[in-house]
């Protein structure tokens, strides 16, 4: 993030560097970072490294334990579990990471317009906003995913939208905070443009907190789709859905109980991870305290 | 710092969540699930302590399934529901685990037929009693099947007894049987699970179970259990003139989830399991505690394609695709061996002799291939298999894509959940794996889907040959030219045939090993007349 554009309130300089000096505060912050960097660089290279093709069967090596081999074992198709997950990180940082962009974009879009402009236009998006997130966010998803079908572009718009009015409350709540401040009032006296508040004033106070949000938003992403995957409605066989591992496992696993662990850890360790990522990122961005939820 | 902790704590928390909702069987999932039914099996347990007297030792079988959702048998469809009535009625005609109709199970101790086969006399046993006490008629049989027959009524097997024109009752037990034309199959359709004789005097069938069978219902808590108590009463003696049923007792717990059935049965909780998915199997053989009881039986998930329109309207393209199949390997990947490869047929080796048992075709990749260019797809081609969510289908549809990549076709896999297919694609959608259950007339698969405008014709295919055989099948009362029929269409079936078998799966159920008298059935529940613990 370029952080020489944040309003005069705080220093200028060294946010990144002092940023460094308090992530390694936070050892929980650097160690969820190191997962998280690793699961990407997988998802990034994954296939060229996979020591197997993710859905190549051998039937006749089906179900055998952790070994030199196989390092997460096989499952009931023979298939090697480490390479399936390695190859498999790579939908879930692009259908995750896509739908966390398209929350933060929209929903930064709403919360600046909506809490800038206030009173009958806010309360009229604000309701919409509860309307939405009223809505078990899982039921609704799979209600989408069962009448359009389950696929890639389906599965980022129904868990990006159902992330909106989450992201759109943040923002809206931090710039009616900030609205009234005096920067604010000074640039409207100085005759600014609206887009001008909003983008040059505005905006860079409710990026930091955009940050956080959109990282917790993430973890959230990754677990709800591997949910949805879980319930056949994530990316389609014979592609490595950590969240259709778990399921397909479910038969299989008190004769190869690894095949149910290696999936149900992975899809753990990483949400934990980005959660105590985001959690570093909301104590160096915010140190003020402010708390995102 | 302590945010931190507790938004760790959340984390781990969903975390732990989504794992038990997999159904990892964990130990705290699982009892938190039922508790009261740890409680009651501690008291079961109890009971049987060798130690109490063996005066107050009930026998009490506790079982685990799904929840039944029709408790009226005209209506129940699905294993549940018979699983919850088969206990409370009877059958008119019982059809044994071979196909053979058996009087002494029965409450018809004997039966006629014309000789044109048009009219079928019952003599009812006398004496039978339902457990409000009162004496089983006639009435109550006529009154039974013509509620199957009322589509007013509304029954899902209303087509079945469509060629019944008449019941009467001369007596208080006989009961006349007249049909339009002969059927080879009628007593097994008497034993369809819809067709249990129920109280004519009843008029809640869903509230009031008066049956004349083996168990009575003592409490029935919705979404939890069904308490049975064993019929004093009951008719029927085994062969040392002991009265049946041998139980005490029946507890039907209700769990939604197969992997939680099956560690109730592990952990103690539960006696008997039924219906389970055959992968669980070999588990479950390891463990000497419990014994797993196997049936071949006809359940099968065909492959199936469109004969009307896409590629497969090409006879060689189906054949390219059967020769491209290794079922074995579907077989042992899919389900771990536990049935018997298929031919392509929807007929099985569960009914015997009029399986037609030939060698399993061979898989032929460079045939396969020779066939799709003869057909004008020397590059293969692409199509989308639409299936269903449901445990062993994705399984199938994930090997056999990999077969089919051999011979150059490239399989997209649709999953849906089982209720989106049986809405509106499986009749729809041009190639697809639908399940078809054991049923006791195995030309009902044939009537149902594969004849010209059959009601469930999925694939559209329309035979000539195979209309034939299905009219003249339907009403061919000598077994032996029955049989020839039955070969005939099976070989129709395997030289043009719309559907790839892989495979017939076993029915599997499995109980503690102290629980006895358990017969494997094709049907998937069980008579719980003959159960018993063993001392």
């Amino acid at each position: 993030m370029d952080d020489t554009t944040t309003s005069g309130a705080r220093p200028k300089r060294s946010r990144f560097g002092a940023g460094w000096k308090r992530l390694r505060r936070y050892p929980t912050a650097l160690i969820g970072l190191i997962i998280v960097a690793f699961f990407l660089l997988m998802a990034i290279i994954g296939p060229a490294v996979a020591p197997y093709t993710y859905s190549a069967q051998n039937l006749s090596d089906a179900l055998s334990p952790p070994s030199p081999a196989h390092l997460m074992g096989t499952d009931n198709y023979g298939r090697d579990i480490f390479s399936r997950i390695i190859v498999g990180s790579r939908d879930v940082y692009a259908t995750a990471g896509s739908a966390t962009a398209l929350a933060v974009v929209f929903g930064l879009a709403i919360g600046l317009f909506s809490g800038y402009a206030g009173g009958l236009f806010d309360e009229i998006v604000m309701r919409l906003m509860d309307v939405i997130m009223a809505i078990p966010s899982l039921l609704l998803a799979m209600v989408v995913l069962f009448s359009l079908g389950p696929s890639r572009v389906n599965l980022i718009i129904v868990v990006g939208f159902l992330y909106i009015p989450i992201v759109a409350r943040v923002v809206r709540s931090v710039v009616l905070d900030v609205k009234n401040r005096q920067f604010v009032e000074a640039a409207k006296l100085r005759g600014e443009s609206t887009s001008y508040i909003l983008f040059k004033e505005i905006m860079p106070n409710v990026l930091p907190h955009l940050a956080v949000e959109a990282s917790m938003r993430f973890s959230y992403a990754i677990f709800t789709i591997a949910s949805l995957g879980f319930l056949g409605l994530g990316i389609q066989p014979p592609a490595p859905d950590w969240g259709f591992m778990v399921s397909e496992a479910r038969t299989w696993y008190d004769q190869a109980p690894w095949i149910l662990l290696a999936p149900s850890a992975t899809i753990a360790v990483l949400v934990v991870s980005v959660s105590f990522m985001s959690d570093g990122l909301n104590k160096i961005l915010l140190p003020g305290g402010v708390s995102n939820d | 710092m302590r945010k931190k902790i507790s938004s760790i704590l959340a984390v781990l928390l969903t975390v732990g969540v989504l794992l038990s909702a997999c159904g990892t069987g964990s130990g705290s999932g699982q009892q938190t699930m039922n508790p009261p039914a740890g409680e009651e099996a501690g008291a079961a347990a109890q009971d049987q302590d060798p130690a109490a007297e063996s005066e107050d030792k009930e026998d009490i079988l506790r079982m685990a399934y799904y929840a039944p959702i029709m408790m009226d048998p005209a209506f129940g469809g699905n294993n549940a529901d018979d699983n919850a009535t088969v206990l409370i009625y009877d059958f008119l005609v019982y059809i044994d685990e071979n196909f053979e109709a058996d009087p002494k199970r029965s409450l018809a101790e004997s039966w006629t037929v014309n000789e044109d086969g048009t009219e079928w006399t019952f003599n009812l046993r006398k004496g039978v009693k339902f457990h409000d006490g009162k004496e089983l008629t006639s009435r109550d049989v006529k009154f039974s099947i013509d509620r199957l027959r009322d589509p007013e009524v509304g029954s899902p097997v209303v087509d079945m007894f469509a060629t019944v024109s008449d019941i009467t009752t001369p007596d208080d037990y006989t009961v006349v049987f007249t049909l339009t034309e002969q059927n080879p199959d009628f007593l097994a359709t008497l034993y369809v699970y819809q067709a249990k004789i129920v109280d004519a005097d009843n008029t809640d069938f869903n509230n009031n179970w008066n049956g004349t069978g083996p168990f009575i219902v003592e409490r029935y808590v919705p979404e939890d259990r069904l308490v049975y108590k064993r019929n004093p009463n009951y008719w029927m003696y085994d062969d040392q003139g002991v009265q049946l049923p041998y139980l005490d007792g029946i507890e039907y717990l209700f769990m939604a989830d197969q992997s939680a059935q099956l560690e109730a049965l592990r952990g103690n909780q539960v006696d008997y399991v039924l219906a389970l998915p055959a992968e669980f199997v070999a588990g479950l053989e390891q463990n000497p505690d419990i014994t797993v009881y196997r049936k071949a039986a006809n359940y099968h998930y065909p492959i199936r394609m469109r004969t009307d329109r896409g590629p497969a309207q090409d006879n060689k393209v189906r054949q390219a695709l059967k020769l491209g199949t290794d079922r074995k390997a579907i077989l042992d990947g899919a389900i771990g061996g536990i049935g018997v490869t298929g031919r392509d047929t929807p007929i099985g080796p569960a009914y015997g002799e009029i399986y037609l048992d030939v060698p399993e075709p061979a898989r032929d990749v460079e045939k396969a291939k020779e066939l799709l260019a003869e057909a004008g797809y020397p590059d293969g081609f692409d199509i989308t298999l639409h299936t269903q969510q449901t445990s062993p289908v994705p399984a199938i549809a994930t090997i056999w894509k990999e077969q089919m990549a051999e011979i150059g076709v490239n399989v997209d896999i649709q999953l849906v959940p089982s209720e989106v297919y049986y809405a509106d694609m499986w009749l729809e959608v041009d190639f697809g794996i639908t399940d078809w259950g054991p049923r006791p007339i195995p030309l009902a698969y044939v009537s149902l889907a594969y004849t010209t405008g059959g009601s469930w014709s999925e694939t559209k295919w329309s035979n000539a040959r195979i209309d034939e055989l299905e009219a003249a099948a339907a009403v061919e009362m000598d077994t032996e030219k029955r049989t020839q029929m039955f070969h005939e269409m099976q070989e129709i079936f395997m030289e043009e045939g719309p559907i790839i078998t892989p495979f017939f799966i076993d029915n599997v159920y499995a109980a503690r090993s102290n629980v006895k008298g358990i017969v494997p059935h094709f049907g998937m529940t069980l008579d719980f007349r003959s159960f018993y613990f063993e001392e």
